[in-house]
């Protein structure tokens, strides 16, 4: 196939609330190529958990989305129908989530977790799917998982479940995984785990595309390629992830790094960006970061700034750079 | 260095000069000798007939000090017993066993309204800005509460000393009378150091204060925290999981795992040259943004604090484990001059 895997273009989604409308997502366009790794970051209430909800079409009630374009394997998804986009979900592209405790059944033995997601989407003989379950799960690192598929959740640690859920999402084979916050809930130790099989699965023959959603740039950098910044509900900078992370150029970006201990000289204070992050429901006028940023000019405070391209892969979206 | 069972009768300065060397002679804050603290595990009825009482040793044989005018941080995993530690010397958790000695005073020696009257001594900052504060009350209400329960000033004094207070963490005295929920977690996490600073405690136990919050604003709260101990002396019991976090703000670092100190020196020593092999891995697991890992530093998980390992509790994990570590827990000794570290290997 040429071409991404997954177009996204200019994407808004909202949250309908007594106080107005949360601009989770403000117009947001990405593409991902097949067998790619693409970060989404930023702090809480950027939109990033709002964003891969929305490629899923699973934003739940009052959210919606109001326009925008989604495009897997240049595919409509925003126009399908439910019955469709449900074949979709699983088979071509899956998501997962922070919390494996409160993604998994409890009352349901792990086996028939997997299993399921077999059983809805194919014909698989049930010997066969049993094979193909104690395969996978194999696959992501649980030894001896014949012995282990009439577990229940509660018998597994939080990474181990965290391999289930991964499983769960893999057995079809989906071209894209979406993976939000995976390894948040975990200790740093086994989220090391976490992150070397998610890389496994994107180089492996697969090549499952991936986007990685994430609050920090030391996870993202583990697995993806190329990352993109995200503050109140826009993409703020966008580039290979290293250039990101190396010499980032929007001040929000700049601003994550320096509040960032990893970055601070020994004994040195950190330099954080002032005050929180914005109300959705009444943005900032003009940029949106504009009343934390150090550089906000006159025009800052009037106009939303266009996106740059500082070169092929870097762009952003700063009045600075025009 | 007395083993756990031993410590107790030593003087808890005899076990805890160890850990220093000597250098300082002021005696410090907080000296820490064999704490232990178990809780027993919940049985049904048959078992409560027919097995004897079982225990977790949330934390066991703890050796440590801090001295005055110093950051110590605790790091470790979940189940590490890090946040138990920070309860028991701030005495809202009872311990078992050992000894802790507070600005010279034997601290669990007290009790009662001697107690109530000295724990402004020791005050806490947790995790949850979203449950430490009582949603019902307003600002002031908030911070003046130690100020009204402890006395320590003159009723008609105490709003100005709780706007002083707002203004030294960052706050608008003007919002006093807002409530909890009216403000954000960075905010919020401001009222809760300026109720722990009301009391000029002598040790300021910071559980966590930073986990819930956003990157910018964690470095706001950390910023904030070290201007204070700066200002006022203080000495702080830092924990945290976040290694980045804590060789950020720490002098000294101490390294738990399952309920044991396995590593102790200055935050450089620890960081720079670690000693102990779970330090290392832990380390290791750390992401470095910008940068790539091409190995996994350390398989497994944490085994359950129901049913440690014998011996050294890391053995299982550990890719330097021989016979002795299976069978013989290692203590914490003085590996390299002020450089502790509990493994037979080092």
């Amino acid at each position: 196939m040429t071409g991404p895997l997954l177009a996204v273009e200019d994407l808004v989604t909202h949250y309908e609330t007594r106080k107005g409308s949360v601009k989770a997502v403000n117009g947001v366009s990405l593409s991902v190529r097949p067998g790619e790794a693409v970060g989404i970051a930023g702090e809480s209430g950027c939109g990033k958990s709002a964003l891969g909800l929305s490629i899923m079409r699973l934003i739940p009630p009052p959210g919606r989305i109001v326009t925008g374009s989604v495009r897997l394997a240049g595919r409509e998804l925003l126009a399908m129908s439910e019955a469709d986009m449900r074949r979709v979900r699983g088979r071509e592209m899956a998501m997962i989530f922070q919390d494996p405790a409160a993604t998994l059944d409890p009352v349901q033995r792990i086996g028939h977790q997997v299993r399921e997601m077999l059983e809805l989407h194919t014909r698989l003989p049930r010997a066969r799917a049993r094979d193909r379950v104690v395969e996978m799960l194999e696959a992501v690192g649980i030894s001896r998982a014949d012995e282990r598929l009439g577990h229940y959740p509660h018998e597994f640690s939080g990474g181990m479940q965290q391999r289930v859920i991964i499983a769960c999402a893999l057995i079809l084979e989906p071209s894209l995984l979406i993976a939000d916050e995976p390894t948040t809930a975990l200790d740093v130790t086994v989220q090391a785990q976490i992150l070397e099989l998610l890389r496994k699965v994107q180089g492996g023959r697969s090549r499952t595309s991936i986007i990685l959603v994430s609050h920090d740039l030391g996870v993202v950098s583990e697995v993806c390629e190329r990352v993109l910044v995200m503050y109140a509900g826009k993409v703020v900078e966008t580039g290979p992830t290293e250039v990101i992370i190396g010499r980032p150029r929007h001040p929000y970006t700049q601003g994550l790094m320096s509040s960032m201990p990893q970055f601070a000289a020994e004994g040195e204070e950190l330099r954080p960006i002032r005050g929180s992050v914005p109300d959705l429901v009444d943005p900032p006028p003009g940029c949106a970061f504009h009343d934390r940023c150090p550089k906000a000019m006159d025009i800052c405070r009037r106009n939303a700034p266009p996106v740059v391209s500082l070169d092929d892969s870097h762009a952003l979206a700063c009045h600075l750079y025009r | 260095m007395p083993s756990p069972a031993t410590s107790t009768a030593d003087s808890v300065a005899g076990s805890a000069d160890t850990l220093q060397s000597g250098a300082q002679r002021e005696a410090p804050i907080l000296a820490v000798a064999g704490l232990e603290k178990r809780f027993p595990v919940r049985r049904g009825l048959v078992e409560a007939l027919t097995r004897p009482r079982r225990y977790v040793h949330a934390v066991s044989g703890l050796d440590f000090r801090i001295e005055r005018n110093e950051t110590f941080g605790l790091v470790g995993e979940s189940g590490s017993g890090k946040s138990t530690t920070g309860k028991l010397v701030a005495r809202l958790l009872e311990p078992s066993a050992g000894r802790v000695e507070l600005d010279g005073i034997d601290w669990l020696a007290v009790r009662g309204s001697e107690l109530r009257r000295r724990r402004r001594d020791v005050q806490i900052v947790f995790q949850n800005p979203f449950l430490s504060l009582n949603p019902r009350w307003n600002v002031a209400a908030i911070v003046a509460e130690p100020l009204v329960t402890h006395r320590t000033l003159p009723g008609a004094r105490v709003p100005e000393r709780v706007a002083g207070l707002l203004a030294e963490v960052g706050l608008d005295p003007g919002l006093a009378n807002r409530y909890p929920h009216q403000f954000s977690g960075g905010q919020r996490q401001r009222i809760g150091i300026a109720r722990a600073l009301a009391l000029e405690p002598k040790l300021l136990v910071a559980d966590e204060p930073v986990s819930a919050l956003d990157v910018s604003v964690q470095a706001q709260i950390l910023n904030l925290l070290g201007r204070i101990k700066r200002e006022h002396r203080l000495s702080m019991l830092f924990i945290s999981h976040d290694m980045s976090v804590v060789r950020h703000i720490s002098d000294r670092v101490g390294v738990m795992y399952l309920g044991r100190l396995v590593e102790v020196a200055a935050t450089r020593l620890v960081f720079d040259h670690p000693r102990h092999p779970y330090t290392r891995s832990l380390l290791a697991s750390v992401p470095v943004p910008g940068k790539r890992r091409t190995f996994v530093p350390l398989s497994g998980e944490i085994p359950s604090p129901l049913a440690p390992p014998t011996g050294c509790h890391f053995h299982p994990r550990c890719a330097h484990a021989e016979v002795r570590c299976r069978t013989e827990p290692p203590t914490l000794r003085e590996v390299a001059p002020r450089h502790f570290a509990a493994c037979h290997f080092v």
